[in-house]
């Protein structure tokens, strides 16, 4: 009744997938503990490697090896041969071909850009062509069956096929060219995708397989089929609705996130109906099958095992779609651990199954070694096992460290022991794959010729069947079909993106600037930030990092403010991402200049030693004249936008990180504390500030080559940011506790406030003991700062012709105080480097700008003690406090008209505009925030920012 | 006599010959069909509560 020759031509193609696919899911585990495995080559990163992994298991490894058994079990099933039978020979030829030239098309960054649908059009249409005609020649043969009863493995079969047939067509056509599903709608219709791929073609191919062989290996009639249909139905019901609990807390409709985590948890119905099923059928076998050493008992026992695997995993998948849960566990390797104990644990276990079972069948031969296939088991159930408890553990792990505050690099450094144990366990089993692969040929060299018992779960011939039930309707094959595989999916794909991407508020354009509350335009990418887009879909930067800031957990502390639906109105597709292997992007847009870049992207290692990012050489190229490589096209068009990220809601990280910090009491420690704080200093020294400061704190380190300003010097003692008088002198342990906590816009340097206060001051002492100036001076006492005056015009007025006359400042930083004053090109530090004046009118972290932001007290400060090392004297004693405040408000001034005149770009409603500026203005100043401002000021300034507002337009 | 009729129903089988897969009518445990309720409850409990809770 089956073709032999096929049937062991597709199974030989399932080995080698089952094969090669795991072993390169072990090369990448390799690379988040040793990141520079495999060294530098474009093909051979993390990015490029993961969906070769990822599409390789489900289409390679299991799907192939799916297909040659199901060459088996339908015509077994409907009493006929195959339909179009031969059509199997072309199919087997395409398929394989589909996977190899996949994967080499995913190594040579071919890559849409969307989750377990990356392939380029040609080869979605070859994996639709395959599967449509599979899915032709199982109706064709369900057609022309004998079998008047409709097998519960067949119901799987046909809804798998017209699912999965659908949601090709959703993830490799609607997703990928319907420029309308963009961002948030992009991101719920690629939800729904995703658990399609696993929910409604691994899940029902899988089931069908285990219904199949289950009862045939050990010889034991189906438990239930009022249980078949309990778990089908409801199966069928209910998982086409869940897909949108992988992007939770996200500016998808809640709504729609409550019906995800509804129908997750509702899952549990099908799967305990399943399990109670399979279990029931072996009662009464267990002794046979658990102590059987042929092909059958192995064959049962990979199902069984597969099953045990499926009940832990659809439990986790259930229950981590809570949304509580889902804070904890989203994004880490706990969801990895699920992913694992369905796909494999569950899935590939139960095509192995049915491999057991079939390969005798197919090969005549018995199977080759009990042993060697006992070998594989207990590798199978040693090394999964373990990976998939530690990937779990590991999930609460980072989990509660990121809950709890901890920096992001300090949980990765956290989870690499964690990680050589999870590349053990994975090799582990691939050796147990490997001895499957030698099984299987050995068997069929050398094995014992096989002859077939006759039907295995009817016993004996002379047992009679007590009585032939009627088949009731749910089970017939247009039922199945038109409802099951045709209607629920319909009604979910309705009602979980059809619905809310008719809605308009998952449509806008707008977004709520973050500090004046008003709507405000995204602009579009430009077509240098466009292209700097496909680049980071081709490096596969999305596995890693995701883009949307969750309202849970601190993340807004973390990254920045919660994800508006605005922001993404011109993702397509979108790129939230389902994994953080690094931290989020999505409000990482000047979080560091260019150079952090372009160093970070040269060698990682040595900016933050703890990363596990690749470096991408291809992303630059040698130029004539240079000593560095400089970025190339692409490299430029990538930190173009990453620097665009986060960077559509206003300015708000001119708030983000406050420059009004204190530790109280445990600054300006004692000599006894002093010493203790040291050894962690230096510990903190080494895992973070080394790359830029060096090992000798002379600012030569590693990656200090590439930035521009230099990193500091501490050898010198010399430091910008003071609240002590005089030129260039030594700091209190507040003002650099100050600078480690904010960071420096437009610099490499970042902002450390993730890290413990315990570890900033432990820092700052082990900095100090680079230069002897600490050892040989006093420390002054700060200045002292004088309450701040109302902000008024006549302050604003004043403050300007001091900054023009008295104060010079106009000499360096230009009339509009765009850093641009006659002697801005020349001037250097101490050092021998230029320096820049600042540019006051540029947003927070923009290169040029102020680097300590434009809060009133930190601007008095800097203009009394001056700026260390710098041509910026200090003007105390020069100016009285009252002038300094006025250049203070007239410096604020001129970032308060730029950022008015942003807004107004941005679409903001000029009637908003005065309110806008009183809102800017308190998030500036201490008085304007108490209500200290003239009125004048908030109106007089209109005319200001609409005449800059026509300048940009120029 | 109803015990009787869902018993007998329950012991019935069928066989597809040509798989050799025999197939029980058998029953859904009381225990399985209490957990399907009580996650249907949860269920419409929980979109009623949540619903608007973003």
């Amino acid at each position: 009744m089956v073709n032999r020759p096929l049937l062991k031509a597709w199974l030989w193609s399932g080995l080698v997938w089952l094969t090669i696919i795991p072993i390169v899911g072990l090369l990448l585990s390799i690379k988040f503990h040793n990141p520079e495995f495999l060294g530098s080559l474009p093909g051979w990163t993390f990015g490029r490697l993961r969906p070769v992994h990822v599409n390789g298991v489900i289409f390679g490894s299991f799907t192939t090896t799916f297909l040659g058994l199901l060459y088996y079990y339908v015509p077994r099933l409907c009493g006929v041969r195959m339909y179009k039978e031969e059509w199997g020979w072309w199919l087997l030829w395409l398929w394989n071909g589909f996977i190899f030239i996949g994967s080499i098309s995913f190594m040579m960054g071919y890559n849409s850009g969307l989750e377990a649908a990356e392939y380029e059009w040609p080869l979605n249409i070859l994996r639709f062509v395959v599967l449509g005609l599979v899915g032709v020649q199982v109706v064709g043969t369900i057609f022309q069956r004998k079998e008047r009863r409709f097998y519960v493995a067949m119901w799987y079969t046909v809804a798998a096929l017209i699912w999965t047939l659908m949601n090709l067509i959703l993830g490799g056509a609607v997703l990928k060219y319907a420029e309308q599903v963009n961002g948030v709608n992009s991101a719920a219709l690629h939800g729904l995708y995703i658990h399609y791929v696993v929910g409604l073609w691994l899940t029902p191919a899988g089931l069908a397989i285990i219904y199949y062989f289950l009862p045939t290996s050990t010889k034991n009639p189906l438990y239930s089929h009022r249980l078949s249909l309990l778990g089908f139905w409801t199966l069928a019901f209910f998982y086409p609705f869940v897909g949108i609990h992988h992007y939770m807390y996200s500016p998808i409709p809640h709504w729609n996130q409550v019906i995800a985590v509804v129908t997750s948890m509702a899952l549990i119905i099908p799967v305990w109906a399943v399990i109670v099923n399979w279990f029931g059928t072996v009662s009464g076998r267990w002794g046979p099958v658990l102590g059987g050493l042929d092909s059958d008992s192995y064959a049962a026992k990979f199902l069984l095992l597969g099953a045990v695997y499926y009940l832990l995993g659809c439990f986790q998948g259930s229950t981590e779609a809570l949304f509580r849960l889902q804070q904890l566990t989203h994004f880490n390797d706990f969801v990895i651990a699920h992913s694992h104990l369905t796909v494999f644990g569950a899935m590939v276990n139960w095509a192995i199954g049915g491999l057991y079972y079939v390969w005798p069948r197919v090969t005549e031969r018995k199977l080759w070694s009990s042993r060697l296939a006992s070998w594989h088991l207990w590798l199978t159930i040693a090394g999964f096992t373990v990976m998939a408890l530690g990937l779990t553990a590991q999930g609460f792990i980072q989990g509660s460290m990121l809950e709890y505050g901890a920096n992001f690099v300090d949980t990765i450094k956290e989870m690499k022991p964690w990680w050589v144990t999870r590349t053990l366990a994975g090799a582990t089993m691939d050796v147990g794959l490997l001895l499957l692969l030698i099984e299987c040929y050995q068997t069929a060299r050398q094995g014992e010729l096989f002859q077939e018992e006759g039907s295995s779960s009817a016993g004996s011939k002379d047992e009679a069947i007590r009585s032939v039930p009627k088949q009731g309707w749910l089970e017939n094959p247009p039922t199945v079909a038109l409802v099951a595989g045709f209607g629920f999916f319909m009604l979910a794909v309705l009602v979980q993106g059809i619905i809310p991407f008719l809605s308009p508020g998952t449509r806008v354009t707008t977004v709520e600037d973050v500090v004046t509350k008003k709507q405000i335009h995204v602009a579009d990418y430009t077509p240098l930030e466009l292209r700097g887009r496909h680049v980071y879909i081709r490096e596969g930067c999305w596995y890693c990092h995701s883009q949307y800031v969750r309202p849970v957990t601190g993340e807004s502390q973390r990254w920045g403010p919660v994800s508006q639906t605005g922001e993404y109105a011109y993702d397509h597709p979108h790129l939230f991402s389902t994994r953080r292997i690094g931290p989020d992007l999505t409000r990482v847009g000047r979080k560091y200049g260019d150079d952090w870049h372009i160093a970070h992207h040269w060698k990682p290692r040595e900016i933050v030693p703890d990363t596990i990012m690749p470096s991408f050489p291809w992303l630059f190229e040698p130029v004539k004249g240079q000593a560095l490589p400089q970025l190339n096209e692409d490299g430029k068009a990538l930190v173009a936008y990453i620097q665009r990220l986060g960077t559509s809601i206003g300015d708000w990280r001119e708030g983000f990180a406050s420059t009004r910090v204190t530790t109280g009491l445990a600054l300006n420690p004692s000599p006894e504390t002093r010493d203790e704080l040291l050894a962690l200093g230096k510990a903190v020294y080494d895992r973070r500030c080394i790359g830029c400061h060096g090992a000798k704190g002379d600012g030569n380190g590693p990656s200090a080559v590439w930035l521009d300003p230099r990193p500091r010097d501490f050898t010198r003692g010399i430091f910008k940011f003071r609240s002590t008088a005089g030129k260039d002198s030594l700091p209190t342990d507040a003002d650099l506790f100050l600078t480690v906590t904010h960071g420096l816009w437009g610099t490499a340097m970042p902002s450390w406030q993730e890290i413990s206060e315990h570890e900033r001051l432990a820092v700052i002492q082990y900095v100090k003991t680079f230069s002897g100036r600490w050892q040989k001076e006093e420390i002054g006492q700060p200045i002292a700062i004088t309450p701040e005056p109302p902000v008024t015009a006549a302050s604003i007025e004043n403050g300007k012709t001091s900054f023009h006359g008295k104060a010079i400042c106009v000499m360096c930083h230009g009339a509009e105080g765009r850093g641009d004053g006659l002697l801005a090109a020349g001037l250097q530090d101490v050092w021998g480097h230029p320096v820049r004046p600042a540019n006051f009118t540029l947003p927070a972290g923009a290169h040029g700008g102020v680097k300590l932001g434009h809060d009133g007290e930190h601007l008095l400060k800097t203009i009394m003690t001056g700026v260390g090392g710098t041509a910026m004297p200090p003007f105390q004693g020069q100016l009285t406090a009252a002038e300094v405040w006025d250049v203070v408000h007239y410096v604020q001034s001129l970032r308060v008209d730029a950022h008015v005149s942003e807004l107004l770009a941005a679409g903001l409603s000029p009637t908003e505009e005065n309110e806008s500026r009183e809102r800017i203005w308190a998030s500036l100043s201490q008085a304007a925030g108490q209500g200290k401002i003239e009125k004048q000021v908030v109106q007089a300034a209109t005319g200001s920012a609409m005449v800059l507002v026509e300048a940009g337009k120029r | 006599m109803a015990e009787e009729r869902e018993k007998a129903s329950q012991e019935e089988e069928y066989l597809y010959r040509s798989a050799g897969i025999r197939e029980r009518h058998g029953r859904i445990p009381l225990w399985l069909q209490l957990v399907v309720v009580v996650l249907l409850v949860w269920s419409l409990y929980y979109m009623l509560e949540f619903w608007n809770a973003g």
